[in-house]
Order: structure tokens, then C-alpha cells, then sequence
């Protein structure tokens, strides 16, 4: 019994038209009087100009099919139809939903791409794309002859258009007036700004990716400051905008799964940004009423912990910490310059506490362009008070990890091995009488001052390490500020219809038949997909942060550094220089 | 064990074949005929050993030696300068030994690289300990002296235990085992942790130089020397432990005392009981132990 797939609020008899490849697929019923007068009306159609999208999306031109009664007995939903094609036979009815295009909903077969890397438009140049399509682990899909695939799927969104078109009625004003008086505002502001602000993104860009030194690989300024980072996300968004803002508007040519993608993220944005700009113009007038207060507090904290404790600790390890005799000579040397240090830094400090109101009001005044700016302000702020426990971090640190790289080519030289630097491995080696004395001498100079210089690198490891911990607090906010999928989870939550992400088949129970009927229903897209962006960077912080990857670090000397920005955020338009990693 | 009907010449003593024996059954004629008792034994006189432990007495006779000289550089007995006289005169006497030994086993264009490489060894070290003399002497300066010469003992009966005794095989082999280079490495750290006692840079310097020659340079000239004859071994040993028990005297009775009985235990006393202990060795090996390859 062949199957056929039927609307499933159409409930007038008539002549029924839609498609026959590659499986029966009814669009609608025309009601005229005889079959020349339907085909004379579908051909009258075939001159407007959705109509050549129509046809290449559903593959032919939808032709009249036969005809269709319903029994007003049982009062189902049950139509007789009479094909045109074929004898009359028991068929069985698969019921589908149509939707307008306006209102965008629409069966999918796969999820959604919400992610921009992935979007056939944008990345039709990328590298991606063109490894994808060597992917081989993809399930390949079968050629069906005359099952459901993404033909059937785009008949089935575009369902409505024949009916729209023959009923003459402009689609796109279908939608609520909110949507569209917003959507014109959006073109005005767009053909009155769009250039201005396209052309100020793309300097501001330029100027956040200048290097610092004039070679090719030094970092470039976005790398070593937060707030030119944020300067850099904010222009990024301008141009985005600017460049997405013409296509909110659906042209008939782009899919709609693509249009909606799009749409999806424009608003997004637009969302993240306003919510960003209102809470920011919130925290900037409680910092502006509250500068003078808040700034004294600053004050008074970054002289008690970064000042005087610090060098409070550097005069207790000078003399004997907890029992423990360091050498004095080295302990003396450590302290006095570390004091000096840390002394010359505070004195730097105190001349510019006197403007620190001002700073703080000025800091209230900037969150005005969004909360993110003041967080990376004060990323910047901490950054630059806590700069001389950096130094001393990266003095004492340079210390320990010579010191530990020196005892293992001792703990070689004692066991008659050389690292055989070409061949990147240990080989055995004959060393001669002096080597293996000297190599004596200053094992024994090693094992008595290593205390010595642990005891410091400890100290300073562990404020650097405290630092660390409060960046990584604030970076984490920032991003969670930047990218928050919150458009897509609001539709998740109330028109899953809007994000496909396969379909399904119910059955359901119609009294007074023997067998349920099935209906195709939409499956909306899972979580993980509209947390991708998020999936992403958690896991991304995760690997830095790890608590056994820092502690490695400290033991072993290495440099602890914050995650490099760049790789926590998520770029809307994807650059050729960004690398897929 | 079940007395069976067939002779015990039908058994054979084979698993994989089904015999009309139980699976444990052997002849009682032959249990445990294949054991063999100290079969590497090989029995060993007293004079060879008492030669052979003349190396653990040279060993702490130089240790002792050199804690003499420290004692006396403490208590300003001794001018430091004349102690680093002393030790250049000796090791020029200890490298002509060398010298000796080379010219009859080496090739003579190889003793010129030696010879070369000795002068270069030699002045590196001189000038880098003189370098590194300041550093080393606050280097545990710090420490009160009680747990000084606990440490000090710990490591120079580290130094002892790990040393290697053995006889040289080839010449000039200068890389030891692991163990040795360790002992050398703690004989070091114990003469260095003892000169953070003394006050003044030529003594620290004086004494640093004279361990660096008794603890490293010695025991390869006392490696060469042990594959030569006996009666050079035999004198050696002589007036390494009268030169010790000598200088000792002058410090304090209970050592000397103490010295000279260890030195004649370890000598003499513990060869012969090495001897008399060797009728209890019983070691017991047979065709189930795991083989030991024949190594031509």
C-alpha cells in the first residue's frame, strides 16, 4: 500500500496537487470545478519568481494529483482520494505539519548548525569544508527512491508557498508588527550607519592587532591587554552586525535552515550586547556615586597585601622561618633585593593613590559601553598593581628552574650518561677525572642551597599562583558574558519548532479507526548544541586550569601563565589566520 | 607411596607419558641424587684475603688522615699554606707513581694525551676551587655544630660502604660504577660541610684541596697499584696506617687506641673469621634452579 504524505489541517475536498518524487507528497487542495481549471492555475504560477526556487528546492514542479473527498461520517480527518495516476487503492496517510516560512519553523533531518564555522555559506572557503567532505565516518546516506529525504523535507517547509502564491498574499507580511518594526528600524539604522561603523570596526580591529616590537611574531597589543581584547570582541560585533544586519531579511534564494542559523545568531548578539550595556550602565553609577569610598578601600588594600605583607614575608624567611637555617649569605641577597624591589614599587604606587577617585570614576564611566569593559579594566588594573610579585615570580622561578635543570645533568654526569642533543636522547659517555670532580663540587654547592632558593620561589609561587586564581575568576565571567547562548535557549524553551534537529514519527489513537496514524513531528535541537560555543571554551579553560597541570608547573619551575585570551573566545566571523584547533 | 608390580627400571622420569607410576614416584635409590652442595665453591686461604682487605684499611686510614689534618688546621696547628705545599708535593709524587704505572702498560702517544690531560685537569681544578673557596666556606655556616660533625660522620661512613674495593681489570678506566662515584660525591660534601668550621679562606681553600686529592685523585692511583705486586701493597698499607695512628696520637689517646684495634681487626682478625665461617656455607642448588648461562 503506497504510502502518501498529507497535510495535516487540510480538511476541504477538492483537487489535490504536490509532488510525486521522489514519494507522494500532497501540498494542498484547490477548490475549482474542473481538472483543466487547476492545471490552468498552477501554470499561471510557474511565471512569478519563487517559483524557480521552489522547483530546484523540491526537486520537480508540484502537479495535480486527483482528487480528494472527505467522508463526513465518521468526521475523520481521513481523506478519499482519487489519484489521478493510479487506481484507487487503501492508502496509508502520514501526516505532516505546514508551516508559513514567515513564522520559521521547519522540519530538518539534521540538527541545526548554529555553529559559524560550519555554515555552508561562510565556510564554502574554508579548509573545513573541504576535509568534511573526506569524512568517512559519517553514515553514508542511502539514494531512497521513494522514502523521506531532504527532497520530501523541503517540500514539506515549503508546503504553504503554492498556497501563498495563489492566494496572492505577500508572506512577509505575515509576522507579528513588533518583529516588524523592528526589523525596519534595523534597515534604516543599517543604510544610514552601515558604513561609518563597518569602517570604525575594522580600525579599531587594526589597531588592537598592532605588535608591540616591530617583528612578525612578537605579540601583538590584544594579546597582553584584556580591555584592548574587549575593545577588539566589541568591534568584531559592530561589523558582524553591520554585515548580518542586511540579511535578517530572507531573500527566497537562501534555505531557510541557513536563514534561520543566521537569524539566530544576529539576534543573539544583539541581545548579549543590550544586556551587556544595561547591566554595565548599572555598575557604572553605583561605582561613580560610591568612587570616593571604593577608592580608598583600594587604596588601603594594595598597600596591606601587596606592600607591606609581602614584605613582611620576605623578612621572615630572612631570619630562620619556622626552625628551618637557611644559608645566610643567599637568603641575605634574596631579601634585600626582593625588599628594594617590592619597597621602589610601592613608592610608585603611593605617588599615584592620590588619583585613584579619578580612576575609579572614569572606570564607572567606561562600564557605560558594558560590564565586560570594566571587568577587563580591572583584569588590567590587577594585572598592573600586581606587576613587581611578577618580577620576583619570574627572577625566583629563572633561579629554580636552572637549578633543577643543573641537577639532572649532574644525576647524568654521575651515572656516566650525556644527553646527545641530536639525537634528542641519553647515551652513555666517559667522562674525564676534572669533569666528574667539578661535577662534584657543584653537586655539593647544589644540595646546600637548594633550600635556600626553593624557600623563596615557594613564596612567590604561591602569591603568583593566589593571582592567578582571582584572573582566572574574571576571565571566566567575561566569557560567559560574551557568549551566552541566551536567544537560542529562550526559543529551545518556548518554539522548539524553530530549532530542528530530526524528526520523528508518532503514533496517534483517532477513535473509531483500527490502527493509530502517524504523524511526522519535530525533534528539537539537544542542549549540547546550543551550549556548543560554551562546551567549547569550558574545556578549553579546564585544560589550562587544571589543578594537577599547576601544580606540575610550580614543582617543576615552569612559567605559570593565564590562558592566552584568544583561546577563549569565540570569533562570530571566522578569520582565515584563526587556525582549526 | 604404593608398591607397584613393574621394576623401577621401567621408569623414566618423563610427565608427558602416561607410565603405570604414580606422578610422583621416583626410585628411592636416586631422590635427591641430582643435589648439588657449594658446587661454585671455591675455598679461600687467609694471606689472599688479609691482601685483599689491606684496601679497607688504606681506605680509613686515609679518612682518619685527613680528620687529623682538619683538626689541626682548627686549632691553627698547622699553617694552612704548608698544607697546600704538602698536598702539591704529594700529588706530584702520587702522579709520578702514575707515570710509572703507564709507562708499562700504555702506548707512548697516548701517556703525551694523558699527560696533557692531566696538566689541563689539574689547573681547572686548582683555580676553580679557588674561585668557588668564599662560597663554600658559608655555605653551612649557619648550622650549629653538633649536627656539623653528626652529618660529617654519616657521610663519611656512607663514604666507606659505598666505596669500590675492587682491583682494577684494564687501565685507565676512570669512570666507576654508580656507587662509587656516590661515595666520592659524599667523602666531598662531608669535607666541604667541614669546612664551614674554619674562619679563614686559605685554610677553607688548604683543606678542600687536600680532600679533593685524598678522596678522588687516591683511590684511582689505589685501583692501579692494587694490580701490581704484593709487597708494594703490603707497605702501602703499612705506612698508610702508621702515618694515621701517628698523626691521631697527637690529638687524643681513646682515638688512637680505638684506630690502631680497628685497623688490626679489619686486617687481620676479620679474614680469619671469613675463613673459619666458610665450613658453615651450605649452599644448596640443583637442576630445578634456574639456569646460569656459560658465558665464554
Amino acid at each position: 500500500m503506497p504510502t502518501i504524505f498529507w497535510p495535516d489541517d487540510v480538511r476541504q475536498a477538492g483537487f489535490c496537487y504536490g509532488w510525486v518524487n521522489p514519494a507522494i507528497c500532497v501540498s494542498g487542495t484547490l477548490q475549482v470545478g474542473t481538472l483543466e481549471d487547476a492545471q490552468e492555475k498552477l501554470r499561471q504560477l510557474s511565471h512569478v519568481p519563487q517559483w524557480e526556487q521552489l522547483v530546484k528546492l523540491c526537486g520537480s514542479e508540484p502537479i495535480i494529483l486527483g482528487t480528494c473527498e472527505f467522508s463526513q461520517t465518521n468526521g475523520s480527518r481521513l481523506p478519499v482520494l482519487q489519484l489521478s495516476m493510479s487506481e484507487p487503492v487503501d492508502n496509508i496517510f502520514v501526516y505532516y505539519y505546514r508551516h508559513s516560512p514567515s513564522t520559521l519553523r521547519f522540519y530538518a533531518l539534521e540538527t541545526l548548525g548554529l555553529d559559524t564555522a560550519n555554515r555552508a555559506d561562510v565556510a564554502s572557503g574554508s579548509e573545513y569544508l573541504k576535509l568534511s567532505q573526506h569524512d568517512f565516518t559519517e553514515p553514508r546516506k542511502r539514494q531512497v527512491k521513494s522514502g523521506l529525504d531532504d527532497t520530501v523535507i523541503n517540500q514539506f517547509n515549503s508546503a504553504l508557498v503554492p498556497d501563498g502564491l495563489l492566494q496572492n498574499t505577500r508572506l512577509h507580511t505575515r509576522q507579528n508588527p513588533l518583529g516588524f518594526a523592528w526589523l525596519t528600524f534595523l534597515r534604516l539604522v543599517n543604510r544610514r550607519f552601515s558604513s561609518p561603523v563597518s569602517s570604525i570596526s575594522r580600525l579599531l580591529a587594526c589597531l588592537c592587532s598592532v605588535p608591540i616590537f616591530p617583528f612578525r611574531t612578537s605579540p601583538r597589543l590584544k594579546d597582553i591587554s584584556a580591555t584592548i581584547q574587549q575593545i577588539d570582541v566589541r568591534a568584531e560585533q559592530g561589523e558582524f552586525f553591520v554585515t548580518e544586519a542586511v540579511t535578517v531579511h530572507r531573500r527566497s534564494s537562501t534555505h531557510i535552515s541557513v536563514h534561520s542559523a543566521r537569524y539566530t545568531n544576529f539576534f543573539n548578539t544583539v541581545w548579549l550586547m543590550l544586556n551587556d550595556i544595561t547591566i554595565g550602565l548599572a555598575f557604572g553609577s553605583f561605582l561613580c556615586e560610591n568612587h570616593l569610598v571604593l577608592s580608598r578601600f583600594l587604596n588601603r588594600t594594595v598597600e596591606d597585601i601587596f606592600i607591606i605583607w609581602v614584605q613582611r614575608a620576605l623578612v621572615w624567611l630572612d631570619s630562620w622561618p619556622a626552625g628551618l637555617k637557611l644559608n645566610t649569605e643567599l637568603s641575605r641577597f634574596y631579601s634585600h633585593t626582593f625588599i628594594g624591589l617590592v619597597t621602589a614599587w610601592g613608592g610608585l604606587l603611593l605617588r599615584f593613590a592620590s588619583c585613584s577617585p579619578a580612576l575609579i570614576y572614569i572606570i564607572g564611566i567606561v562600564s557605560c559601553g558594558g560590564v565586560t569593559l570594566a571587568i577587563s579594566v580591572f583584569i588590567d588594573l590587577l594585572a598592573v598593581l600586581t606587576a613587581h610579585i611578577y618580577i620576583c615570580y619570574a627572577v625566583s622561578g629563572a633561579v629554580y628552574q636552572r637549578m633543577l635543570k643543573t641537577a639532572g645533568s649532574l644525576w647524568n654526569l654521575f651515572r656516566g650518561k650525556r644527553y646527545n642533543v641530536l639525537r634528542n636522547r641519553t647515551d652513555s659517555w666517559e667522562y674525564d677525572i676534572d669533569q666528574l670532580i667539578f661535577g662534584t663540587i657543584l653537586f655539593t654547592l647544589l644540595a646546600f642551597l637548594f633550600p635556600t632558593v626553593l624557600a623563596y620561589y615557594a613564596l612567590f609561587a604561591m602569591m603568583r599562583f593566589g593571582i592567578l586564581i582571582l584572573q582566572a575568576c574574571m576571565e571566566t565571567l567575561l566569557a560567559l558574558l560574551n557568549h551566552f547562548p541566551l536567544f537560542a535557549l529562550m526559543l529551545r524553551i518556548k518554539d522548539p519548532w524553530r530549532l530542528p534537529g530530526g524528526i520523528y514519527f508518532s503514533a496517534i489513537n483517532t477513535p473509531g479507526l483500527s490502527h493509530p496514524q502517524l504523524v511526522i513531528k519535530n525533534q528539537p535541537v539537544p542542549f549540547s548544541t546550543i551550549f556548543f560555543q560554551y562546551i567549547q571554551l569550558l574545556s578549553r579553560l579546564a585544560t589550562h586550569y587544571n589543578p594537577l597541570r599547576l601544580l606540575r608547573c610550580i614543582f617543576s619551575g615552569q612559567y605559570l601563565a593565564a590562558i592566552s585570551r584568544y583561546s577563549i573566545r569565540y570569533n562570530k566571523i571566522p578569520e582565515e589566520h584563526i587556525s582549526i584547533i | 607411596m604404593t608398591v607397584l608390580v613393574q621394576t623401577p627400571k621401567d621408569w623414566t622420569k618423563i610427565l608427558w607419558k602416561r607410565q603405570s607410576f604414580q606422578d610422583n614416584y621416583i626410585p628411592p635409590a636416586s631422590f635427591l641424587s641430582s643435589l648439588r652442595r657449594n658446587s661454585n665453591f671455591k675455598p679461600q686461604t687467609y694471606w689472599p684475603l688479609v691482601l685483599l682487605s689491606c684496601a679497607i684499611t688504606q681506605h680509613i686510614s686515609t679518612i682518619f688522615i685527613f680528620l687529623s689534618i682538619f683538626v689541626w688546621i682548627q686549632q691553627s696547628k698547622l699553617d694552612p699554606r704548608t698544607m697546600v705545599w704538602i698536598t702539591g708535593g704529594s700529588s706530584l709524587v702520587g702522579y709520578a707513581i702514575w707515570e710509572v704505572l703507564d709507562s708499562i702498560s700504555v702506548k707512548t702517544s697516548e701517556r703525551y694525551a694523558n699527560r696533557l690531560k692531566a696538566l689541563k685537569s689539574s689547573i681547572l681544578i686548582f683555580l676553580a676551587l679557588m674561585s668557588l673557596t668564599p662560597v663554600l666556606r658559608t655555605l653551612t655556616a649557619a648550622t650549629s655544630s653538633d649536627s656539623i660533625w653528626a652529618l660529617t660522620s654519616i657521610l663519611f661512613i656512607l663514604n666507606t660502604l659505598l666505596a669500590d674495593y675492587s682491583a682494577l681489570k684494564n687501565a685507565g678506566q676512570v669512570q666507576g660504577r654508580l656507587t662509587s662515584v656516590l661515595s666520592m660525591n659524599a667523602a666531598m660534601s662531608a669535607s666541604i660541610v667541614l669546612a664551614s668550621r674554619l674562619t679563614a679562606d686559605i685554610a677553607v681553600f688548604a683543606l678542600i684541596l687536600f680532600s679533593v686529592q685524598v678522596f678522588t685523585l687516591y683511590p684511582f692511583l689505589r685501583h692501579r697499584l692494587k694490580a701490581s705486586s704484593t709487597i708494594i701493597q703490603g707497605t702501602t698499607t703499612m705506612l698508610l696506617s702508621i702515618l694515621a695512628v701517628a698523626l691521631t696520637a697527637s690529638l687524643s689517646w681513646t682515638i688512637t687506641f680505638l684506630l690502631s684495634i680497628g685497623l688490626l681487626l679489619i686486617t687481620f682478625l676479620a679474614p680469619a673469621f671469613l675463613v673459619w665461617a666458610q665450613k658453615y656455607k651450605n649452599e644448596i642448588r640443583g637442576p630445578w634452579d634456574v639456569a646460569v648461562p656459560k658465558v665464554n
